[in-house]
């Protein structure tokens, strides 16, 4: 079920509604069975890998807790092989299958294995990864087994982040899903966080149906056939992929997070205005923050982090990034997009003196606020970059995309060629200009965050301020939107 | 809980009088001839007594969206015609809601000259799950006909959705004066004409499909019965041969017409000359002109 479906303009008024009429005893059943019920509407038959995740996460964090000595990591390395094997199987088996086979050849072996007939089940990498945390938490001592198995089911699939995140942590969410099941403690209906949970799905909303899917025409016109354009197009089609995926994943992460709150959950932010970052390290601080975290919590710092000499650090740089390609998708496209940003972070260390020489040199240590300007649009620039390999359907297209990128410049100047470019993208220039002043009233919205204009101010507002507001926000999602259900991009992850 | 409910309540109609006030205002520029849009509703006379009334898919469409195909028609029958077919391969399911409009806005109609594509027959596709809804305005009857006729709530939904975007508010009267477009190289192209016939079957002869749309068909006829229409079905002139799962269909007449005094044309094969063509499946102007006076003046008079 889509956030963005008619499904689920039912489905979640009545899951709120039923979760508070009902005894608070009972409300994890119907959170848990609502849960289920929205994973099983993508494909029935797959629930039985949510569950089979589920399960070995559950029994190998009580054995984990129950058992002293070695025997401690014989339970981790069966309820995290359980989790992996799933992800392996289901996500990376065919790819992997389709690269032995060649590699084979090339030595004279002639194998293939066979071929897998499954499709890849929605959310495996967000649920087994929570799963897997949750596990290496306890192993830790950082985390409690949970005995309570209903409660932990939901905590690896509750609904609002079932599919896409964020990665939530046992130690944010099982206390507040145990806190429903304990007698005394209250959990109440609260009008405030109803009211600011669906403020947070609106503009969720308005970031996916209205941005999102209205830049994802240019980028897949442009993507689905990158031969035929030359640089200015293509550069705006990246550029358009930088907004598109920010606003897709981030819009799913608010409507994710404003659907928990509404319920009376918190769940972890994911994004912190990520394109204001002003290096590239800075804006894997900001962007898909539960993931990682999760790489570093449970990679990086267990292969040493940055305590350990040069080399080793690069590696282990370089091992998280490429995982975390890997994590992405199997296929060489993301793995050479986690191979860019690695070697982002590698020389973006390696240079840091000599930049710093050159900025004092410059004079622009004397004009800071220029100087950030500058390292946020140059940050913004490797990372749209990086984009390229991460959107295009090839390594081999990728790389045609770059050479195109320095092709076909002189169209700018001339405004006659500049409006065929723009029409050969797939719309309209006053189309891509309606675009770029949402993405404009978005960026506001950013620049306002970071001056505490916040749903809570906007909270304080009187009434018909507020009203004006809200109504302004759904009547440009009704205007502007795209209403053809586009499947959000990390569900495919 | 409570404070919340209402709170919501009150905000989901405040904006619900704002939406009505904006169409209202939209709504009160809208007044087209049925020359001058897609739109059904937009042009549907209120009260009227209506000579011949065309139903069928854009193939009967082109009798009336054309200026000149239109006053022939008229000029040639005697009397005043209206078109309720769908336009973009629109099938059974929105004929039987607009000819509910019809009726409901307390028109008659003398001869109902229904136009009946046979894939529209086996598919939701032209049928439930056509965009017919988006050329017309937002009326809570047409909504509840909807309901009725089992149209997809996503599509409801994006059809009140599509009241309120520009291209509805800024839509202008488009009149095309006569269309003597020709197909190309003077005869049909066998490889062409077998993928446009492949494009319209999006799911095959499904029976199961046949049986729900036959039901449909009846509704129609039992509508038609009680106001005192004839009806004349008929085959449309086409380049495309003979159409797959017309004796399906021709055989599902023979049925009705045990209950209905209903008659039969099958006109498919009637015309042939590419000159009086658009495209592979609809008439141009002169075709029109033919067609009215050699084939259907006949059957009307």
């Amino acid at each position: 079920m889509l956030f963005n479906s008619t499904q689920f303009v039912v489905f979640f008024p009545l899951v709120g509604a039923f979760y508070f009429l009902l005894p608070q005893g009972l409300r994890w059943v119907l959170l848990l069975g609502a849960s289920y019920f929205f994973y099983m509407s993508w494909e029935p038959g797959y629930v039985v890998l949510l569950a089979v995740s589920t399960g070995a996460a559950y029994a190998g964090g009580l054995l984990i807790g129950r058992t002293r000595g070695r025997g401690r990591t014989w339970w981790l390395a069966a309820g995290l092989g359980v989790n992996f094997g799933l992800l392996f199987f289901f996500k990376y088996y065919t790819f992997f299958s389709g690269e032995l086979r060649p590699l084979l050849e090339s030595v004279g072996i002639d194998f293939s294995l066979p071929a897998s007939r499954f499709l890849l089940p929605l959310g495996i990498s967000f649920y087994t990864f929570q799963a897997c945390s949750y596990l290496m938490d306890v192993y830790r001592g950082k985390q409690a087994p949970e005995r309570h198995p209903g409660l932990f089911a939901l905590y690896v699939s509750f609904f609002p982040q079932l599919v896409a995140g964020p990665i939530e942590r046992a130690g944010n969410l099982l206390p507040q899903l145990r806190a429903l099941a304990r007698a005394g403690e209250r959990h109440r209906f609260d009008y405030d966080d109803a009211t600011n949970g669906l403020k947070l799905m609106a503009w969720g909303f308005f970031k996916k149906i209205v941005i999102a899917d209205r830049l994802a025409v240019v980028v897949d016109q442009v993507y689905g056939q990158p031969e035929s354009y030359g640089g200015p197009a293509l550069a705006m089609a990246t550029v358009c992929f930088a907004f598109q995926i920010f606003c897709d994943f981030s819009g799913y992460t608010d409507i994710a997070i404003g659907c928990a709150r509404v319920l009376g959950f918190r769940l972890t932010n994911n994004f912190r205005r990520p394109y204001f970052a002003a290096s590239v390290a800075d804006f894997w601080r900001r962007w898909h923050i539960s993931l990682t975290s999760w790489f570093r919590d449970y990679v990086y710092i267990p292969l040493g982090g940055n305590r350990v000499n040069e080399g080793r650090w690069r590696i282990n740089i370089a091992v998280v990034f490429l995982l975390s390609g890997l994590w992405h998708g199997a296929n060489w496209t993301f793995l050479a997009w986690g191979a860019i940003h690695a070697g982002y972070i590698v020389v973006g260390k390696l240079t840091m003196p000599m930049r710093e020489r050159l900025s004092a040199a410059l004079g622009l240590t004397r004009a800071p606020r220029v100087h950030h300007a500058m390292r946020m649009a140059s940050t913004f620039a490797l990372v749209c970059f990086a984009w390229i390999f991460f959107r295009a359907e090839s390594v081999g297209d990728a790389v045609g995309i770059v050479r195109g990128l320095v092709s076909g410049w002189g169209a700018v100047l001339e405004p006659a060629r500049l409006y065929e470019v723009v029409r050969s993208m797939g719309v309209l220039p006053r189309e891509l200009a309606v675009v770029a002043g949402l993405v404009a009233i978005l960026e506001v919205a950013h620049v306002c965050q970071t001056r505490g204009v916040t749903l809570d101010w906007l909270s304080r507002r009187p009434l018909p301020v507020r009203w004006a507001f809200y109504s302004a926000l759904i009547w440009t999602i009704v205007i502007f939107g795209v209403f053809r259900q586009k499947e959000f991009i990390y569900f495919t992850f | 809980m409570k404070r919340f409910v209402i709170k919501l309540g009150a905000f989901a109609f405040v904006n619900a009088v704002i939406a009505g006030a904006v169409l209202a205002v939209i709504d009160s520029r809208y007044a087209f001839k049925q020359f001058e849009t897609d739109s059904v509703l937009l042009s549907m006379p209120r009260g009227e007594e209506i000579g011949v009334l065309v139903m069928g898919t854009s193939r009967a469409r082109v009798l009336t969206r054309v200026r000149c195909n239109l006053e022939c028609l008229e000029r040639e029958f005697g009397c005043r015609v209206f078109n309720i077919s769908v336009p973009f391969g629109g099938g059974i399911v929105p004929e039987k809601i607009y000819l509910g409009e019809f009726y409901g806005r307390g028109n008659r109609a003398g001869t109902i000259l229904f136009f009946l594509d046979p894939f529209t027959m086996f598919s939701p596709q032209p049928n439930q799950d056509h965009r017919f809804v988006y050329y017309e305005p937002l009326r809570p009857s047409l909504l509840l006909a909807m309901a009725r006729n089992e149209i997809p709530f996503r599509r409801i939904l994006i059809y009140m959705q599509s009241k309120f975007t520009w291209r509805w508010v800024s839509q202008a009267a488009g009149t095309v004066p006569c269309d003597f477009e020709t197909v190309k190289d003077g005869r049909p192209d066998p490889e062409k004409a077998r993928m446009r016939v492949e494009s319209l079957y999006f799911d095959g002869l499904n029976e199961g499909y046949f049986a729900h749309y036959a039901q449909t068909l009846r509704d129609i006829l039992e509508m038609a019965k009680q106001h005192g229409a004839r009806v004349v079905v008929a085959l449309p002139p086409t380049l495309l041969g003979p159409q797959p799962g017309a004796d399906r269909l021709i055989r599902q007449l023979d049925e009705f017409k045990k209950s209905y005094a209903l008659e039969f044309y099958d006109f498919t094969g009637a015309i042939t000359d590419t000159a009086l063509f658009s495209d592979y499946d609809h008439l141009n102007s002169p075709g029109v002109e033919r067609f009215v006076k050699d084939y259907l003046l006949p059957v009307l008079k």
